[in-house]
């Protein structure tokens, strides 16, 4: 569904897993690469473009991103990296990011993915194995002979 | 089946991983809640007394509703394939319930027994487990309201293998290392994309600080930061002693650990590939360094991971036998009983973009031309004969190679008097082309000729320094760029016509100093023999009113970075010794997680 805003701004309709609708200007939902190309095929023309791997609440932010750094070309770099580093604390934990970034590589979001990656990189850096299997459910499936042999060919970047 | 929860999914966004034809797109979306059958979806949550909610929902046209709750204890019947999964457990219960996940009768009698109490979990967090669906979810409720908004959150179980990819990319190599330990299925996502993995790391960390390696003694290497004001700034208090250690069966001298709070850099004590005699360094490249030992053995080292590989035997050094390995660089080795009494050996170290193969490239030339060169392909660990006719360095201890673009370039010079040539081997087709040459103007002073010149890199260009002396006791530096150069030119014709630019003048330099290397903020770094306490210098450019240059020195005080005792054990002998044998720059080590494994 294609509307014209007053500015003559195309606007589209974004449509997240659990079916809430978001109308956003289509420079906006173009920084996507996923929702360019779906545009470019025509897609939006026939009602909201459905993106069933991104739920409404991660969408939202998601757009709030788009907004920001659509906006701002002409801004301070400095600016937009304050407001980035503010949005990613306000995601607040690495549930919250992961899914912020499955939906940045979903959607094709160059600059996202970065942000996301990198503070979710930030996060497990000096993090032990045993933290890390517990943040994203990993299971230790090394027999204790196979984690000994793993451990002690790398034992100093246990230490 | 097991293992494809709990390590990052092959499958990328929107592709069918269900395994029974419902896609993950139709699984994530408004249907996701038929995932589990009959349409029932099972929230558990902790309240706020710490005691478990059980709900089962069930959908009515577009809103979900609740249809029963349970209070603590309350097990609320299953839907078929359900199982509740424990986010914030130990290794036990995990394996408890993978093995439940497993089993298909228990799947599908979902009786109250597969149902595992959740502990330690979050209010706002806990996880479903959809055994029969490959995949887990996390359930989340808003914390205000949790009884009207409850949204089903993929987890990293399925994170495709890309977004795994380039989280790790970012990580240094000591955090990789370690998170290799996570799971088989991680340890093989790190292994099997080595390729994608390095080049990822790479660019990720090519931009961070950079390090240099310092080999100040025969034995002992440090790696240092290229920011020198706030490193010894902080280093002052952070130097520790480490334990005795031990490298192949030998105590080694007492190491320090560097602790560098901004990095992960706590490698001071780096295990040289050759800790029981003196090893040079002859070259590096993405960050792996090429080191040779008294007996001309070769060792890929890559410091940033730990790792030491030995190269196999030159095939030269295998026929004329183990008398032919002599000194370091095996210049001018007597072969007995060989045809010609003198030898001389080049080798040069880099690494091929097209097949991302590290190379070595070994040249042993006698006085009247006879000429063998063979190539090292780490991918391969063999040796092969190159037949090439160009002239190689006649001196390789003046005329050590600079990595260009994965290259080695040399300068050379088949006699005095004769045209000055820089020459690279080109990895990719395994032979010598010509860059260049060199046809400067005069200098300003007496001219050394080719022993003046040095290749270096500086700001991404391949540059010669000249050194001339003014006076006896003071030399000018020239630095000289090749401009319009930027690697392996194709077929290397044409490149004649690349033009020499002068960038930069540091005049007035004392004749004993040598220079080393650039750093990343193009300050010089001199070697100062005369004072080998604080040998390192750097020269800081600044240009008065009129434009002319003039340098000052900082002295890099190498003695901050030494533990005192060690100066006082090692004696007035040793320190005189004590000599920055090669001042390597590896672009960063961090950055260059080259697993030779």
């Amino acid at each position: 569904m294609s509307i014209t805003t007053e500015n003559n701004e195309k606007m589209i309709t974004l449509m997240s897993s659990d079916g809430e609708e978001f109308v956003v200007e289509e420079a906006v939902a173009a920084q996507s690469q996923t929702i360019k190309h779906l545009i470019e095929d025509g897609c939006s023309t026939e009602g909201s473009i459905p993106l069933p791997n991104v739920t409404g609440r991660v969408l939202s932010e998601v757009i709030q991103y788009c907004k920001k750094h659509s906006s701002s070309d002409d801004k301070e770099e400095k600016e937009l990296e304050a407001w980035d580093a503010e949005f990613v604390k306000a995601a607040d934990d690495h549930v919250a990011l992961t899914d912020l970034m499955m939906a940045a590589n979903f959607l094709d979001i160059k600059g996202l993915l970065d942000l996301v990656a990198q503070t979710l990189a930030n996060m497990i850096t000096g993090k032990s194995p045993e933290e890390v299997r517990r943040m994203w459910n990993i299971k230790n499936d090394f027999t204790p002979e196979e984690a000994e042999k793993v451990r002690k060919e790398n034992q100093w970047a246990f230490e | 089946m097991a293992e494809c929860h709990n390590g990052p999914c092959n499958a990328s966004p929107g592709s069918d991983r269900f395994g029974d034809g419902v896609g993950c797109q139709r699984a994530m979306s408004d249907e996701g809640i038929q995932m589990v059958k009959r349409d029932e979806l099972l929230l558990s949550s902790l309240n706020s007394r710490d005691q478990f909610i059980h709900q089962v929902w069930t959908r009515h046209g577009n809103n979900e509703s609740r249809v029963q709750d349970g209070i603590q204890g309350d097990m609320v019947p299953l839907s078929d394939g359900v199982k509740l999964y424990d986010s914030g457990s130990g290794v036990e219960e995990e394996e408890n319930l993978s093995g439940t996940g497993n089993n298909e009768s228990s799947v599908q009698d979902g009786s109250h027994g597969d149902m595992v109490p959740l502990s330690g979990v979050g209010p706002r967090e806990v996880t479903l487990f959809v055994a029969e669906r490959d995949t887990a979810l996390v359930v989340r409720s808003e914390e205000k309201n949790p009884s009207q908004r409850m949204e089903i959150v993929r987890r990293t179980e399925s994170m495709p293998e890309d977004v795994c990819l380039d989280i790790l990319g970012r990580l240094p190599a000591k955090s990789v290392l370690r998170f290799m330990f996570l799971s088989k299925s991680w340890r093989s996502l790190i292994l099997d994309n080595r390729g994608r993995y390095i080049d990822l790391h790479y660019s990720h960390h090519r931009s961070s600080t950079p390090y240099f390696l310092v080999q100040r003694e025969l034995r002992t290497f440090e790696l240092l930061p290229w920011h020198f004001g706030p490193f010894r700034r902080s280093i002052k208090d952070r130097v520790e002693y480490g334990p005795q250690v031990e490298y192949r069966g030998r105590p080694c001298r007492r190491s320090f650990t560097l602790h560098d709070g901004t990095t992960l850099m706590q490698t001071g004590n780096l295990h040289p590939p050759c800790v029981e005699a003196s090893c040079t360094i002859i070259g590096s490249c993405n960050g792996i360094v090429l080191v040779m030992d008294i007996s001309c053995g070769l060792y890929l080292w890559n410091p940033s991971i730990h790792k030491v590989k030995e190269v196999p035997d030159h095939p030269l050094v295998l026929c004329i036998g183990h008398e032919f390995r002599y000194g370091p660089h095996a210049v001018g080795v007597r072969v007995p009983d060989g045809p010609q009494p003198n030898w001389k050996t080049s080798i040069g170290f880099g690494f091929c973009q097209t097949s991302k193969d590290f190379k070595i490239v070994h040249v042993v030339r006698s006085l009247i031309g006879q000429q063998f060169v063979n190539v090292y392909s780490l991918a391969s660990n063999s040796w092969e004969e190159s037949i090439t006719d160009t002239v190689i360095p006649a001196d390789p201890h003046l005329h050590p190679h600079v990595t260009f673009d994965g290259n080695p370039h040399w300068i050379v010079q088949q006699d005095e008097g004769h045209p000055i040539f820089i020459i690279s081997f080109d990895f990719q087709s395994d032979r010598f082309q010509t860059v260049s040459e060199v046809q400067l103007p005069p200098c300003g002073g007496r001219d050394l000729g080719v022993r003046g010149m040095h290749l270096y890199t500086y700001k991404g260009m391949l540059c010669i320094l000249r050194r001339f002396m003014r006076n006896r006791k003071l030399a000018d530096f020239e630095l000289w760029a090749l401009e319009g150069y930027c690697g392996s030119n194709g077929d290397g014709s044409g490149s004649l016509s690349l033009g020499w630019t002068r960038v930069l003048l540091l005049p007035g330099v004392h004749h004993q100093r040598i220079p080393l290397t650039f750093t990343r903020d193009d300050q010089l770094l001199f070697w100062d023999p005369c004072n080998p306490a604080d040998a390192i210098i750097s020269a800081d450019l600044t240009y008065d009113n009129a434009g002319r240059p003039s340098v000052s020195f900082n002295r890099i005080r190498l003695s901050t970075v030494v533990p005192a005792i060690e100066l006082a054990l090692m004696g007035r002998s040793m320190i005189s010794q004590m000599k920055v044998n090669v001042l390597e720059c590896c672009d960063n080590p961090e950055a260059m997680m080259n697993l030779i494994l």
